[in-house]
């Protein structure tokens, strides 16, 4: 096990909070377990390399609108569709999700083919040594995201009026209409959001690593494991879980070999529910 | 209202004649009865024959759909080849070929099942496979129990073989043996100058746990050392540890049986961590196109098995680059487009030597094919596998060029360009 093991496979953790926060806030938010969520992330992916195949634009460049993109998706979908699922049963809600997440697969292969696809960026391949230790530039950069994001996505969530909607909003929803506030549309903004952050963990993962129109499934259950370790809806939770994740990870593949790299961290997952059903830490008052 | 119902209602003066409606209806019945049967027996006459009908579970989708999509193209071809020039003669009679093809989505639950549906929905009588032994070795067991032919390729033969722990009595294989792989990959890289230090990367399905102690054996018997050997599962998404192990190890050659979406993150990390291997090759997953597409400018100079050459010049190899070789123009999609195409001509072949389509007489008569394909020579042994030709070629942009066997004249590159 060297530094270098230990500190990539902390930063990969920034990538898995990444694809975990959005998850966190929705189910936090509107109770709501996004199965669609993976594909969020793929579908994000796939259209920074349409975007790089028939316009030229580096993943980079095109991330704000990728993001946008992804945002207004989520806004649209919560509104039109999975708002008047969730009314009728919470259920149905997961259970539309699903459906949406196999369309999307389906609809990827159809589009994309299924063969293996990487987004081409120099940042992807780039790495530097600092003091013998190898670091990858990629990693770096959704660690550095994942902690920016996450401190003031808390921040927003704690000290904004916005904030105290959606908090109003997930604790009460019926006082909250009662009170004047527009629960729907509190809840697409946040499904917006959700996606928004998606996108961003999809362009980063097209990045550093490959992806196929199946790849959803695998990110939502690390989503799912980091979320649930961190306490859900509990945002600095999900970072602290995701950057111990990847760091438990790193360490079991050290003393295990790779061959044990998720049965180590499924191992801890459910050691840590074990000793702490809801989490490592406290479910947020989200 | 019917003629037969206007005869019932139709009132009778005289009571014997209450029973001539029943007659009337029996007699009309019987009539109606002996047409549909005259019309049946005569289909010899003013019908066509039955198709023979092929089946085929592909993996179009998902990770192995590189296979699917080649091979549904052989299987497409070779069949509107043998329809054109007439059919499939048994009997006297041709019979037009016809092809069902069902995806699944690189799934081996879904291809088992797949295989009952072909046969028992839609009347296949024989089964063209799949690719890999995840996915085939799990239809062939279905093909046994429904005793119906089973005939693949992209499969090693090896891994096909210990599929099945009674030996197979349908089902077939004719593809590359994992030892012949091991040693010509082994003999590929070492045409290069390096220090023969190697970092072995296999996954745990089938064909890597098969290919694994067969890398070694043959390293060691080339002179090689393989100073890191990684074993991992499907779906590894970070090699840190491997990667910083055969850097500090001074592996300058990278082998690998893998995946495609795992050897593709694995040459991204490498990249990213400054590993700079001299030459690398990455079984089943650089053997494609869409190898190239996904890493770009990475995997110039990357190694590929070729599991055909049209250098070797077998019978029907030059309407193979005429017709496939128009929507595949390198050798690893060519490659195995032409393997699915000859395993089609041993298939029908079997029809047409068994003069049945009797699913026992097929069988019979593909365990005695001796038959030379564009693909090579096939003749199943005892285990119902028949060991076809290996070679290695390397990625020069989209183009591929042989390596081993070495061909006069092709220009290699070295060291691998993408690092």
């Amino acid at each position: 096990m060297s530094a270098t093991d230990l500190v990539n496979g902390f930063l990969l953790g920034g990538l898995y909070v990444l694809i975990a926060l959005g998850l966190s806030l929705a189910f936090g938010v509107m109770r709501l377990i996004n199965l669609a969520h993976g594909a969020l992330v793929i579908g994000a992916a796939y259209l920074a390399l349409w975007l790089f195949n028939e316009a030229g634009i580096g993943p980079f460049p095109a991330l704000p609108l990728v993001v946008m993109v992804a945002a207004v998706f989520g806004y649209v979908l919560q509104r039109i569709l999975l708002t008047h699922l969730m009314m009728q049963s919470f259920l149905l809600g997961i259970v539309g999700t699903f459906g949406l997440a196999i369309i999307a697969e389906t609809a990827f292969a159809v589009g994309f083919t299924s063969n293996t696809q990487s987004l081409p960026s120099g940042l992807g391949t780039a790495g530097f040594t600092v003091a013998g230790t190898t670091i990858r530039a990629g990693l770096l950069l959704a660690f550095g995201l994942a902690v920016v994001l996450s401190l003031a996505l808390h921040a927003g969530i704690r000290t904004t009026r916005a904030g105290a909607m959606l908090r109003a909003a997930a604790a009460e929803p019926r006082t909250a209409q009662l009170m004047g506030i527009n629960v729907p549309r509190v809840f697409g903004l946040t499904l917006a959001l959700a996606a928004g952050l998606a996108a961003l963990a999809g362009v980063l993962e097209g990045v550093n690593a490959s992806f196929t129109p199946t790849s959803d499934q695998a990110i939502l259950l690390t989503g799912i494991a980091v979320v649930v370790l961190g306490g859900v809806g509990n945002v600095l939770g999900t970072l602290v879980a995701g950057l111990g994740l990847g760091l438990v990870q790193a360490i079991g593949i050290g003393i295990f070999g790779g061959g044990y790299a998720n049965l180590v961290v499924y191992v801890v997952f459910f050691m840590a529910l074990t000793l702490r059903p809801t989490g490592l830490f406290e479910r947020s008052s989200l | 209202m019917s003629l037969l119902t206007q005869v019932m209602k139709t009132p009778f003066a005289r009571p014997g004649l209450r029973h001539r409606p029943l007659a009337l209806a029996a007699v009309l019945s019987l009539a109606l009865l002996a047409s549909a049967c005259a019309s049946n027996g005569s289909s010899g006459s003013s019908g066509k024959a039955a198709p023979i009908t092929l089946g085929a579970s592909l993996s179009l989708t998902g990770s192995l759909g590189s296979f699917g999509v080649d091979q549904r193209a052989g299987y497409q071809q070779a069949i509107a080849d043998i329809n054109a020039a007439g059919g499939v003669k048994i009997g006297g009679t041709s019979h037009q070929v016809k092809l069902v093809v069902l995806n699944n989505q690189s799934d081996p639950t879904t291809a088992s099942q797949q295989i009952r549906d072909l046969v028992l929905k839609d009347g296949a009588q024989a089964l063209l496979g799949a690719g890999t032994p995840p996915i085939t070795v799990p239809q062939a067991l279905v093909a046994e129990s429904l005793k119906v032919p089973y005939l693949t390729t992209n499969t090693p033969v090896g891994a096909f073989a210990a599929g099945s722990k009674t030996g197979y009595k349908y089902s077939w294989d004719m593809f590359f043996s994992e030892p012949e792989q091991a040693s010509d990959i082994i003999a590929a890289v070492d045409r290069f100058k390096t220090n023969h230090k190697i970092a072995l990367f296999t996954d745990n399905e089938p064909d890597g746990v098969v290919e694994r102690p067969l890398y070694k054996k043959a390293a060691a018997a080339a002179g090689d050392k393989v100073v890191g050997d990684f074993s991992f599962p499907v779906g590894t998404t970070d090699f840190t540890s491997f990667i910083t192990t055969a850097k500090s190890k001074g592996a300058q050659i990278v082998v690998g049986q893998m995946d495609p979406p795992d050897a593709i993150t694995l040459f991204k990390q490498m990249k990213s961590l400054g590993y700079t291997p001299k030459i690398g090759i990455v079984a089943k997953a650089a053997d494609f196109v869409s190898w190239v597409q996904a890493l770009g400018k990475i995997s110039e100079g990357s190694l590929l098995e070729a599991v055909w050459m049209p250098s070797w010049n077998y019978p029907g190899t030059a309407h193979i680059e005429a017709t496939l070789g128009k929507k595949f123009d390198n050798l690893g999609d060519l490659g195995t487009a032409t393997a699915a195409y000859s395993v089609v001509k041993v298939m029908i072949n079997a029809f047409q030597r068994a003069g049945s389509t009797d699913a026992a007489k097929v069988n019979t008569a593909l365990a005695s094919t001796n038959l030379t394909t564009p693909y090579g020579h096939v003749q199943f042994a005892a285990n119902h596998t028949s060991t076809m030709r290996f070679a290695v070629a390397q990625w020069q942009g989209t183009k591929t060029i042989p390596v081993w066997p070495a061909v006069k004249g092709a220009k290699l590159e070295f060291p691998m360009a993408g690092f």
